[in-house]
């Protein structure tokens, strides 16, 4: 038998779910929250092995709930159920701790699967959800680095070029290159346009 | 004694009124009643003055006051000149001769300004002055200077009064062959300009001269031609006056029915135009011609009217004559009574001539102190006047400069007071419109979360039930299936809808990864968007990311559907003081599609304000976009 517990402000789908879990054999409910307050005041005194959560929930919310455990050191797994289905959140719930994840409309096949993949391997990882966080990791869309734009406006004051004489020659306003030329500065940590110059040449984009 | 009338042109300006001149001085009246100008007052108060002098010597006295006054003030230096110059001919017909020199002083002062005309009358008015105060020498040298002025001027008019005043001087002085050169040359400049009173009067003056130099039959001559001209003239006062020396002169012949003759011709005339001065005289001498015939009845007669009207002349001098002459005649007729009488009266006459000429003289002293005093009071009554006019003025400047200053400091407060209201309100409103707003996020979120997992859940929870029965029955029910793909539909539309509200990104992990979401969605198109950001690690002001991030929604959707580029770059790099947001693409700029600048521009620039940022678009037609946020931190 497997213990789950479960996290959810929505009684209604709680009690859905607990009807749904139900019909597996090797399952048995044994603590219902309405928010990750409750389900840690549930956990001291109920063990479970399995703890199906939900992200959106007042007072202590999932992510949050997943912190406090890891804190706590209590010894189950977290198999997230949310409505949230974006890369970004599925990155997150990995990312927080969670050992599975799950959208909400996910079938009874499916979720009872995963409530004993996760208990008997530690994680459960649909092949979609391997898709998106892959996909997401794959195209590195976020860069703190310098875009193209800037090491473009780098060589010309590296040529020795002023901000008008740049400004007119990419068709931008001084304003603009003013403010590239600050981002610059800022991202390569340094003070003045002489310094500029001589990253430039360190780093071969000058000649 | 002898009684000689002379001539001076002078008299002229005595000249009986004729009824133009009435009229002359009613609108002279007028004028003046209306004129605000001193000047003008002045000028018309001269001429009244000047034409009122033979009839009304009262009010033309009173005039001449008036223009007097005036002189304290500011006037014109020719005006004030012309003023004095009249003082000194009123002086002189009242034989205040003192008065005449100060005034003729006075006038001399303003020499300049008095013109030839008016200093030739100045000097004629001071010689004459001197004449009767028996001070021939001056006399003749103040003649003399006008006879100068004459010259220099060539005044030919002038010289032949000038003449004439030198010729009487003469006569005065006995001195006949000067007096007859002056005469003469006289009379020749008034025939040479054919001013015929002149020569009326010269002829009668030289009658005169020729009279005491012997030569009677010229003198007759002169006399007769005098007598033609002021008939022609129409001059009776003077024909009485040539009748009357004619007389003596005839007495003097010894003709003395030809004297008897022309002293009662004389007589009558003087009687016909009232000239009692002349009247006197006749009488006297037609009293003087009985007494040597020994007709002393007539002679009594003629003397005692002679009297009466000199006492009632006060011509002093004719007064004691007559009872000299009489005491003489009642002595003679064997009335010593009378004549002791007469006699004593001559004396006291004498003495009080003498007496009254001293008092005269003293009382002359007295009122030119006086009149003096009296202008120094004037004076500085003006000038008190004048100060506290000044006073006023300077109080009324400082009220007026208070109350400008008081208004001013007022306006000032007021405007303080209302842009500090006005401050205030704006305030108030703007907290206001950012608390709305505030709750308006703070409902979208709410909604939006309502949506997202209650509506949300129960949707997949009745998709999942359904499912469930799906499963358990052996055949595929179409109702169900359709079921099911409708909830799954609806629970799609319900999270887009949620997240366009409020992105679940954006609350939970920030703005990055909610830029990110956003990102992703563009995939399926063809723009290749990349997001480069710098020490965005922290989270920021909820507000803040909550504007930026729609900010930024609202440019991709703008390059979206507007820019028709296939780059677009992102850039979030928060500095010390503030953040920098570029949003960049490679489309066709903003330019070449107006549009573009329209809702989503506008809905960009007030979150902007909204968070007291700055805002500059660069866009060149085929060269892309670049909106460029500042937002302070």
């Amino acid at each position: 038998m497997i213990r789950v517990a479960l996290a959810d402000d929505h009684t209604m789908f709680r009690e859905g779910l607990v009807s749904l879990l139900s019909q597996g054999n090797h399952v048995a409910v044994v603590a219902q929250a309405n928010n990750g307050k409750e389900l840690l005041d549930l956990l001291l005194d109920t063990p479970a092995d399995v703890l199906i959560l939900d992200i959106e929930m007042p007072e202590m919310d999932g992510f949050d709930t997943i912190q406090k455990i890891k804190e706590l050191s209590i010894d189950l797994k977290i198999l997230v159920l949310t409505m949230h289905s974006t890369p970004q959140f599925i990155k997150n719930i990995f990312k927080a701790g969670a050992d599975g994840y799950l959208p909400k409309d996910v079938g009874k096949t499916t979720l009872l699967e995963a409530i004993d993949r996760v208990h008997q391997t530690g994680s459960y990882h649909s092949p979609e959800t391997m898709k998106i966080v892959m996909d997401n990791l794959k195209e590195g869309t976020i860069s703190t680095g310098i875009s193209p734009r800037e090491k473009e406006i780098i060589r010309l004051i590296a040529d020795g070029y002023t901000t008008q004489e740049i400004a007119e020659k990419l068709y931008l306003s001084k304003h603009t290159v003013e403010s590239h030329r600050k981002n610059i500065l800022l991202k390569l940590g340094l003070k003045n346009s002489a310094g500029l110059v001589k990253y430039a040449i360190h780093r071969g984009l000058i000649y | 004694m002898r009684v000689l009338i002379p001539y001076f042109f002078l008299v002229m300006a005595m000249l009986p009124l004729q009824s133009q001149e009435k009229e002359a001085i009613d609108s002279l009246r007028i004028t003046l009643s209306l004129v605000k100008n001193q000047e003008d007052a002045a000028t018309l108060n001269l001429a009244l003055y000047k034409r009122l002098m033979g009839v009304h010597s009262d009010s033309a006295q009173l005039h001449l006051d008036r223009a007097v006054t005036f002189t304290k003030k500011d006037l014109s230096s020719t005006l004030t000149g012309k003023i004095i110059a009249a003082q000194v001919e009123r002086h002189l017909i009242a034989n205040n001769y003192d008065s005449v020199f100060h005034y003729v002083h006075k006038a001399l002062g303003v020499k300049k300004h008095l013109g030839p005309k008016l200093l030739i009358d100045v000097y004629s008015m001071q010689g004459t002055a001197h004449y009767y105060k028996s001070e021939y020498a001056k006399a003749i040298a103040a003649h003399r200077r006008a006879e100068k002025v004459c010259t220099s001027n060539n005044l030919e008019g002038g010289m032949a009064k000038v003449f004439n005043n030198i010729g009487i001087t003469y006569i005065k002085m006995e001195n006949w062959p000067k007096a007859k050169e002056f005469m003469t040359k006289s009379f020749d400049l008034c025939k040479k300009h054919t001013i015929e009173r002149g020569m009326a009067f010269t002829l009668g003056n030289l009658g005169i001269i020729n009279k005491h130099q012997g030569d009677f039959k010229e003198a007759i001559e002169a006399y007769e031609r005098s007598n033609k001209l002021l008939d022609n003239l129409n001059d009776e006062r003077g024909m009485a006056r040539n009748y009357d020396n004619l007389g003596a002169l005839y007495e003097e012949l010894g003709n003395h029915s030809f004297a008897q003759y022309y002293y009662l011709k004389s007589l009558n005339a003087a009687q016909a135009i009232g000239d009692e001065s002349t009247m006197t005289s006749a009488l006297h001498n037609l009293g003087n011609l009985y007494a040597k015939q020994g007709d002393f009845a007539p002679s009594i007669a003629n003397y005692e009217k002679s009297l009466a009207i000199a006492e009632k002349l006060d011509n002093r001098d004719v007064v004691r004559d007559n009872h000299l002459r009489l005491a003489n005649v009642y002595e003679r007729s064997g009335s010593p009574l009378l004549a002791l009488q007469h006699q004593k009266s001559y004396t006291a006459w004498k003495d009080s001539i003498i007496n009254q000429e001293h008092l005269k003289d003293i009382s002359e002293l007295e009122i030119k102190y006086e009149s003096e005093k009296k202008e120094n009071d004037i004076l500085l009554l003006s000038q008190q006047k004048l100060r506290t006019d000044a006073k006023l003025a300077q109080q009324r400047a400082r009220i007026r400069r208070l109350s400008y200053g008081l208004l001013g400091v007022t306006i000032i407060l007021g405007a303080g007071i209302m842009i500090i209201m006005q401050y205030h309100k704006n305030r108030k409103q703007r907290q206001l419109i950012e608390t709305i707003a505030e709750t308006q996020i703070a409902e979208r979120h709410r909604i939006a979360r309502d949506l997202h997992d209650s509506i949300g859940g129960s949707l997949a929870l009745a998709k999942n039930t359904l499912q469930c029965v799906s499963e358990n029955q052996d055949e595929k029910n179409k109702n169900i299936q359709d079921s099911i793909q409708a909830l799954s539909q609806t629970a799609n539309d319900v999270r887009r809808i949620a997240h366009n509200l409020m992105p679940g990104e954006l609350v939970k992990f920030g703005l990055v990864p909610a830029i990110h979401t956003t990102l992703e969605g563009l995939k399926k198109t063809s723009l290749e968007a990349d997001l480069y950001t710098f020490n965005m690690e922290e989270r920021i002001n909820p507000n803040k990311e909550i504007h930026l991030f729609r900010i930024i929604q609202e440019a991709v959707q703008n390059v979206i559907k507007h820019a028709q580029a296939d780059q677009l770059n992102i850039s979030l790099n928060k500095h010390r003081k503030y953040l920098s947001l570029m949003v960049e693409d490679n489309g066709i700029g903003m330019d070449s599609d107006k549009t573009r600048s329209g809702m989503g521009i506008e809905n960009i620039k007030s979150r902007v304000s909204q968070l007291k940022g700055t805002l500059n678009i660069d866009s060149v037609t085929g060269r892309g976009t670049i909106i460029s946020i500042q937002i302070p931190m």
